[in-house]
């Protein structure tokens, strides 16, 4: 019989959308029944939502930005005319 | 239309779709702006012409990460410059502070506190567990495309993922037991 232990891996997998079919079927039957799994999926899923609160964590310098579009709309560009088929 | 013009139009689309996933990937790695902005703006100088081989199912994202990874491997060879060694550059995170204004001051600034406690935390992590933290959890990618990118078992990712989060955790925790100042308190 599979213990906690066995379902710690499992939580972070699902958390990630890595688990599959009767493997989920069985961690959430799991969960139901155990409340210190509960506290780590919990914990897990926090620390997930604290990261993603966080992003982006850089934001790109208009300058890059200016330059990344120069190379890759040309038509961006002040030497180039206006949109046209070529 | 040529097939040239329609390269350049998905890597028009690209450049705005990819550019902050791209250069938050290159601050992860070079923890300096001005490398970051070069590597940013090297990768595209090698995608763009490449752009109009892609197939229209390919992943445009994590291909784009790939070169840019390759470029950044390159030049760390050429340096003969081990990663955990690069300088950290204070200065790298003085952008713009992704806040809400739109929410209640001490919202915002409780917000704004946690995302320097958040950078702070991920600049501690060595460079492969940044990297991890930032493909997985800010990127979104799968085990598959992480193993891919970074070329190893899918069970590397998964294990040092786990190790990633484990020190982030450690590291969080004894942040967020700092004096953190509560609602009320402290002036205004």
């Amino acid at each position: 019989m599979k213990d906690c232990g066995d379902y710690s891996g499992a939580i972070r997998l699902y958390l990630d959308s890595e688990l599959h079919g009767p493997r989920i079927i069985e961690l959430r039957a799991h969960l139901e029944r155990c409340p210190a799994c509960c506290q780590v999926l919990e914990a897990e899923e926090e620390l997930s939502c604290l990261l993603k609160r966080a992003k982006p964590l850089y934001s790109v310098p208009d300058s890059l930005k200016k330059r990344i579009q120069q190379m890759t709309i040309p038509d961006l560009s002040p030497d180039m005319p206006p949109n046209k088929d070529r | 239309m040529s097939s040239e013009q329609n390269g350049l139009d998905t890597a028009g689309v690209a450049s705005v779709e990819y550019l902050g996933a791209l250069y938050n990937y290159a601050m992860i790695l070079t923890r300096n702006q001005a490398e970051a902005e070069d590597l940013v703006q090297e990768t595209y100088l090698r995608a763009i012409p490449a752009m109009q081989r892609l197939r229209a199912d390919s992943n445009i994202k994590s291909w784009l990460f790939r070169i840019l990874r390759n470029i950044w491997l390159n030049q760390l060879r050429k340096l003969k410059t081990d990663p955990q060694l690069v300088h950290i550059d204070a200065d790298g995170t003085s952008a713009d502070e992704p806040i809400d204004s739109g929410k209640h001051s001490y919202d915002a600034y409780v917000s704004k506190l946690e995302i320097k406690q958040v950078r702070a935390a991920i600049e501690q992590l060595p460079t492969e567990f940044r990297e991890i933290i930032l493909l997985r959890e800010f990127e979104e990618l799968s085990y598959q495309e992480i193993a891919a990118l970074l070329d190893c078992p899918a069970g590397t990712v998964m294990s040092r993922l786990a190790r990633a989060r484990s020190k982030l955790r450690v590291i969080l925790s004894s942040a967020f037991t700092g004096p953190v100042p509560s609602h009320g308190q402290g002036g205004k």
